[in-house]
């Protein structure tokens, strides 16, 4: 709460206070609060429903910290991680980026905004237009920020070394590059901006497994070296407990349980988070036959109509009354272990 | 161990010559251009190859050739200006079948016509004012091309334009740029046309005087004669006419492509990294679909010609005594079957014109598309042994 100083708006100072125990003695640089983003269902003639993608969610990001999202397919990560770089409208709700809320943000404002904030995708096939070469590439997000060095090609041939790839590589297309190349390039260009925040949307996730722990050790490094803040989206639970600080686990637009990564990941409190986590596979099979195994039933409902009450409640195996009725709100039930269950009490 | 080496044949060598000269002149004028765009210049000649292997695609471009050959130096190589009869110098003169040879007499008026005396042949026959068919289709070339290109190129630029917009927007600029598309598409487009290029003609004759350096300069791409300049008028209105008609069909196709291709990472990638809308339209998009466009764009050519044909054959369009494929036909068919040179000769050219800009288009339409150009990769490739290899 010290943080907070006079230049904030009130309202900023409201969300900040809000979710300051989130994370205590962590300094925000993103914040999330009641975030919502509805994608309209259209019939012939009018809307007919909506789906609900990101249903009331707030959290903060701290400052050169990482935040593991981690979710099913559906659950609203992406969307969420699309939400806070603007690149989608959020139908309600706020973010605040260094204090000041992006969702109004407008041309020179919101330029200055996308220079601080990028995003590495999960798609490195896709994510570079076949018809430029790497030096275009990354002079393309040079010129629109107007950071042109006097000597680029220096410049682009520092950062590619830096992403690990060389010299010999700047004049060459994106389809003549390897998966995981192209995903440093993908990093690269990012980079070029010398942004503070990033959204690695699920990065690894189209690479091979040992290509995988290259490019999550190259992302840590430039971490420490660049003081950047990650939100880290995937659902492949190993990858998020090695890269995260922080954990979100995120059901059909909410988010369940939000704590440590080494308290969640030891001591799920959530039930969804309990059977998520028991789903990873464990190679040793001693060890896999002295863990309780928990059964995954049912699948996720869906996001246009989601269950009344709790929206876990139909798979979950502890469901009772009150979990049908009412909507469960994030409690803190241990220090800084978040959940939203009624099984805790706060 | 076996290895890969391009099996060229001279086309290739040729096409390999142009480009490479191409590279090393942009390298004078912008050092380091060479080892910059590498890559590009290896996509060309790929897509060189990838022409040079299609027969089809050769026969067409040789037609195209041709044609815009005679397009340019036509009006320099005809025998007799297009509005020469020859008549009244001698009277087997009108409608000569080919080969016809007349005497011309050593006379004032013919002389002042810009005929020489002694002997004319008439290559591929003569009208019914006596004038020389052969020039009169070097002349009607240039016609045609000169529409068919200003009627393509602004209708096309058009479409794009609005294709581009309404793709990458989407929502209601989409909905009110598509109904207007689709308004202009349920009106058949000739008969539009005709009655523009019906209506048009006094407004631009007025224009014109009002402006004589515009008469000017198209009647100098035209190849038309100061006298016959109010005659350009029609043809202007037909060109405007099928501006009107012609960009719907692109507007169609370029928005198709371009909701398709915004759906790539790539143009979200540059919105997260703040480049304008105009930039991502300009810079990934339109690059990104512009290869099938153009092989449309080629074929259209072929088509704007026909429909200009058509346009004139109905008594819109050339006017008298302008030469264009199409009139010639029409006034030649009153002849018909006796005359039958001045139907058949003209609608040889405008079928093998059209004809070649459709294989052109064809073999283009291959060459743009970057999975054909690969597989072609293969066939030019071949496998020999490491030695042979280092010799070639």
């Amino acid at each position: 709460m010290a943080l907070v100083s006079e230049q904030y708006s009130g309202e900023y100072m409201e969300a900040a206070n809000a979710l300051s125990r989130l994370f205590p003695g962590e300094e925000p640089l993103v914040i999330a609060y009641h975030l919502k983003k509805y994608f309209p269902v259209r019939g012939i003639f009018r809307v007919v429903g909506y789906v609900r993608a990101v249903d009331d969610v707030s959290f903060m990001i701290p400052k050169g910290k990482t935040l593991g999202l981690v979710g099913e397919s559906g659950s609203g990560k992406t969307t969420v991680g699309r939400l806070l770089l603007k690149l989608i409208e959020p139908t309600g709700g706020k973010i605040y980026f260094e204090g000041r809320d992006i969702t109004k943000l407008r041309g020179k404002r919101l330029k200055e905004f996308r220079k601080k904030a990028q995003m590495v995708f999960q798609d490195p096939y896709g994510s570079l237009d076949p018809r430029q070469t790497v030096y275009d590439i990354i002079m393309e997000a040079l010129k629109v920020h107007h950071m042109v060095p006097d000597d680029p090609y220096s410049y682009i041939v520092k950062l590619l070394e830096e992403v690990g790839l060389n010299e010999t590589h700047v004049y060459r297309y994106p389809h003549e590059f390897s998966g995981g190349q192209r995903q440093r390039i993908a990093i690269a260009r990012a980079l070029a901006v010398n942004p503070e925040f990033l959204v690695l949307d699920e990065p690894t996730s189209a690479l091979d497994v040992s290509v995988q722990a290259q490019i999550l050790n190259l992302l840590k490094e430039l971490q420490r070296s660049r003081n950047l803040t990650y939100l880290f989206i995937s659902h492949d639970l190993g990858v998020v407990r090695y890269m995260s600080d922080y954990i979100a686990v995120m059901y059909v637009g909410k988010i369940v349980e939000l704590g440590p990564a080494e308290e969640v990941f030891e001591k799920p409190l959530h039930p969804y988070a309990q059977m998520l986590l028991a789903s990873i596979p464990i190679p040793d099979p001693e060890l896999a036959k002295r863990k309780p195994a928990i059964k995954v039933i049912g699948e996720p409902p869906s996001p246009i109509n989601p269950p009344p009450g709790c929206r876990f409640h139909p798979r979950c195996p502890k469901a009772f009354d009150r979990c049908r009725r009412e909507e469960p709100p994030l409690v803190e039930v241990e220090t800084n272990h978040w959940v939203a269950c009624w099984l805790y009490k706060a | 161990m076996p290895e890969y080496v391009y099996v060229k044949n001279p086309l290739d060598k040729l096409s390999d010559a142009i480009i490479d000269a191409y590279a090393s002149f942009m390298d004078k004028v912008k050092p380091g251009w060479k080892s910059k765009n590498r890559g590009r210049i290896e996509e060309w000649k790929l897509m060189f190859y990838t022409l040079n292997r299609s027969p089809l695609g050769i026969a067409g471009a040789v037609l195209v050739a041709f044609f815009i050959f005679l397009a340019i130096f036509g009006p320099y190589l005809a025998p007799l200006s297009y509005r020469t009869g020859l008549v009244l110098c001698d009277l087997k003169a009108r409608l000569a079948p080919p080969g016809t040879v007349i005497t011309i007499p050593h006379k004032d008026y013919c002389i002042r016509m810009g005929v020489h005396p002694g002997k004319f042949k008439f290559l591929l026959g003569s009208d019914n004012y006596g004038r020389d068919l052969w020039s009169r289709i070097l002349y009607g070339a240039r016609t045609s091309l000169l529409v068919s290109i200003l009627v393509v190129s602004i209708g096309s630029g058009i479409g794009i334009i609005l294709g581009l917009i309404s793709g990458y927007y989407g929502g209601i600029v989409d909905e009110v740029i598509m109904r207007i598309t689709d308004m202009f598409l349920a009106f058949p487009g000739l008969i539009l046309a005709m009655a523009l290029s019906a209506t048009l003609p006094y407004a631009i004759q007025g224009w014109f005087k009002r402006h004589m350096e515009i008469a000017e300069i198209l009647g100098y791409l035209f190849a038309v004669k100061r006298i016959d300049y109010p005659a350009l008028a029609s043809l202007l209105s037909v060109i405007i006419a099928l501006w009107a008609v012609w960009w719907p069909g692109y507007t169609r196709l370029v928005r198709g492509s371009a909701l398709s291709v915004r759906e790539n990472t790539y143009v979200e990638a540059a919105k997260a990294l703040g480049v304008s809308d105009l930039s991502i339209m300009l810079k990934h998009i339109l690059p990104n679909m512009i290869g099938p466009i153009l092989a449309y764009i080629t074929m259209d050519l072929g088509g704007a010609i026909l429909t200009e044909a058509a346009l004139s054959f109905l008594g819109l369009g050339a006017v008298p005594p302008l030469a264009d494929w199409g009139r010639i036909i029409y006034d030649g068919s009153q002849y018909f079957p006796y005359a039958w040179w001045l139907v058949a000769f003209p609608t040889l050219f405008i079928f093998l014109t059209v004809f070649g800009f459709n294989l052109l288009g064809d073999a283009l339409r291959d060459a743009f598309d970057p999975r054909t150009r690969r597989s072609i990769e293969f066939k030019v490739k071949k496998i020999v042994a490491k030695e042979e290899a280092q010799e070639a």
